[in-house]
């Protein structure tokens, strides 16, 4: 991993066509290897369109991004291409899966844009580590929202990505199933060191971070470390009703 | 990746095939109509070229044939004026025909076969080669001799054992010596004399016919004529009918020149291949507007997909290849299957017969590979419009 900042935005704006006021403005800071950040903020508040810019599905209208120290504002199309396929993993708010192919066809995607070889095998991995091997032939539409959330993290970590980029990755699931996804991502966070960068209305996906910033109008207006975050496990064992309700884990130090 | 990945080519196929069944096989009609109309005119082309070059071939370009007009009689008078060199300076030879039906008999064998009477102009005329023996000679006509040449088809009639030169056989009740045979193959030009007899013009007329026509006055079935070179075939024709017309004092006979015959059967030639050509274009274009159209349904259907594949790293011309490649296929399985279906048609027919004209149906191994080249062009074209607008998908907004 190159050693600077996985993400620098300096300035960054967005101003929709025919929109009066930005939709993003100015908004400054890094995100360096090994964090795990929320971005939290009231729906309209530009978290989204924070997100597509930093995913390199939009652009931004003035300032600039970095990722991994390629200028990915200005980068032409077949490099933001590159950087999607190789750098980024990317979950949606829905789950965003092409509705005819099966799981694993689904999860091998991202392989047939890059160095695409042992789709199958690579695939099935993956699936594996999410806990859906025995699901790979089903369609999205045949399994439940859980099952499809996990088949996306799956998805989007199978090219094994620098940085891990969310936009309410639990949306629309129940609390256990959400905690189910979380754990997994916070585990990769935590063992593998991931870097991940979540946008969320949700504060219980906030307290799993180690840095929460928060945005409103298109602006940041607070960006603060978290001392001491909690284990998604934990919580979950907790809504389980087993172990104890909230094992605070000054433990980072867990890694 | 250099080419789309052929598992999701298949599983975009069957998608959009799935989804639009009804489109879908209506498109995969028209393709296949299409392609089997390219079957079918580079079938009657290849077939119109090859009988041309047969006709030509075997006749050669400077044979004129003169037949009497319906109702009319020319005689062996009108032949013999027709060798005036003085006014039919470009008439090279001239060899007036005859015909009856007659049984010819050897030990126990008979056949009913043509009897053509002509003279020994006809051999070189029309590009015949003796397998053994002789000809017709002068002094065969002179004579009006009993001789034959006799077809192959013939010989294997009543001479199912060899053929002794001068073999004499019945022909007619009439012993005539055989004194020599034609060698195979004839040609189509040729084909009636496989089962005939060739004998001195001057025995049909005074030996052969029935009274009350027997003599000088029979009628002839044409005269054919051979001009002095192939560029004076049209002063020939001109000399022809003013000789006619003169002693005749109206033009009650008809002149054909190879040029003409083959103008003509070009001419027929001509209407098929632009049938089959018409409805070639009409049933690819109406195909192609098909494509187009299910490619773009697959496309609303799919923004998602299209959105996910780009989210992932695919490019606007990894996209495109993808829904071109889709087209392509769907258009080459509709070619495939009108090709196939053409093939096996044009197989079975091996030759129809238009206005007296019958043509060869050649299928020559490239055809059906050109009529399923076209159905891909077809799909490379119209899936161009679809394929870009898939490129230009916008995966944010089709996805957050």
């Amino acid at each position: 991993m190159p050693r600077g900042p996985v993400i620098r935005l300096e300035g960054v704006g967005r101003t929709f066509d025919g929109a009066s006021s930005p939709a993003v403005a100015d908004v400054t800071f890094d995100v360096q290897p090994g964090e795990m950040v929320a971005l939290i903020g009231p729906s309209g508040a530009g978290k989204t369109t924070l997100f597509g810019m930093l995913a390199c599905l939009d652009r931004p209208t003035v300032g600039r991004y970095e990722l991994l120290g390629v200028d990915a504002g200005i980068a032409n199309e077949k490099e933001r291409a590159s950087l999607r396929n190789r750098r980024i993993g990317l979950l949606f708010g829905e789950p965003r899966m092409a509705p005819h192919l099966s799981l694993q066809h689904n999860v091998e995607l991202p392989l047939e844009y890059g160095a695409g070889k042992r789709y199958r095998v690579r695939a099935r991995d993956a699936l594996a580590r999410v806990g859906l091997e025995a699901l790979h032939r089903a369609r999205p539409g045949d399994v439940g929202p859980a099952e499809r959330r996990l088949a996306a993290v799956a998805r989007a970590l199978i090219m094994n990505p620098h940085v891990l980029l969310a936009d309410e990755p639990v949306g629309g699931l129940d609390a256990v199933a959400g905690l189910r996804v979380l754990a997994h991502l916070q585990r990769q966070n935590i063992e593998r060191g991931l870097t991940m960068f979540i946008a969320t209305q949700a504060a219980e996906v906030a307290v799993l971070c180690s840095r929460v910033i928060a945005i409103e109008g298109g602006r940041v207006v607070a960006d603060e470390r978290v001392p001491g975050r909690r284990l998604a496990t934990s919580s979950l064992a907790a809504a389980l009703g087993k172990g104890s309700a909230f094992a605070s884990a000054g433990s980072e130090t867990n890694q | 990746m250099i080419w789309v990945r052929f598992r999701t080519l298949v599983t975009g196929v069957l998608i959009v095939g799935w989804r639009t069944r009804v489109r879908s096989a209506l498109t995969l009609l028209a393709l296949a109509v299409g392609a089997a109309s390219v079957v079918g005119f580079l079938a009657v082309d290849e077939g119109t070229k090859a009988e041309l070059h047969r006709r030509v071939d075997t006749l050669g370009t400077d044979l004129i044939v003169v037949r009497p007009a319906a109702g009319a009689v020319l005689t062996i008078e009108d032949a013999g004026a027709l060798l005036d060199q003085e006014a039919g300076p470009d008439i090279a030879l001239v060899a007036p025909e005859v015909v009856v039906r007659r049984t010819i008999a050897f030990d126990d064998f008979a056949a009913d076969v043509l009897v053509l009477g002509t003279t020994p102009e006809y051999l070189a005329m029309r590009d015949l080669e003796m397998a053994g023996g002789r000809f017709l000679v002068d002094r065969d006509v002179l004579a009006t001799a009993p001789v034959a040449v006799l077809g192959p088809g013939a010989i294997n009639q009543i001479f199912p054992r060899a053929l002794q030169r001068n073999q004499s056989f019945l022909l007619d009740r009439r012993t005539f010596a055989a004194v020599g045979r034609l060698k195979s193959p004839l040609g189509t030009a040729n084909a009636e004399i496989e089962n005939a007899a060739i004998v001195p013009i001057t025995t049909v007329l005074f030996r052969l016919a029935d009274e009350p026509a027997r003599g000088l006055g029979f009628p002839l079935r044409a005269i054919s004529i051979q001009a002095t070179a192939a560029d004076t075939v049209d002063e020939a024709v001109e000399q022809i009918a003013s000789i006619l017309e003169r002693r005749r004092g109206r033009a009650d006979f008809v002149i054909e020149t190879q040029e003409g015959l083959a103008a003509q059967f070009r001419d027929v030639g001509d209407v098929f291949r632009a049938l089959f050509g018409a409805l070639a274009i009409a049933s690819l274009v109406a195909a192609g507007v098909g494509v187009t159209n299910v490619m773009l349904a697959s496309l609303a259907e799919r923004r998602v997909e299209v959105g996910v594949r780009k989210a992932v790293g695919a490019r606007g011309l990894d996209i495109a290849r993808q829904f071109v490649g889709e087209a392509v296929v769907l258009a080459v399985l509709g070619g495939a299957l009108g090709a196939g279906v053409g093939w096996w048609t044009a197989g079975e027919l091996d030759r129809f017969t238009v206005a007296d004209q019958s043509f060869a149906i050649i299928v020559r191994g490239y055809v059906p590979l050109a009529a399923i080249g076209a159905t891909a062009i077809v799909g490379l074209l119209f899936g161009a419009y679809p394929a870009y607008r898939a490129a230009r998908t916008d995966a944010g907004e089709a996805l957050l």
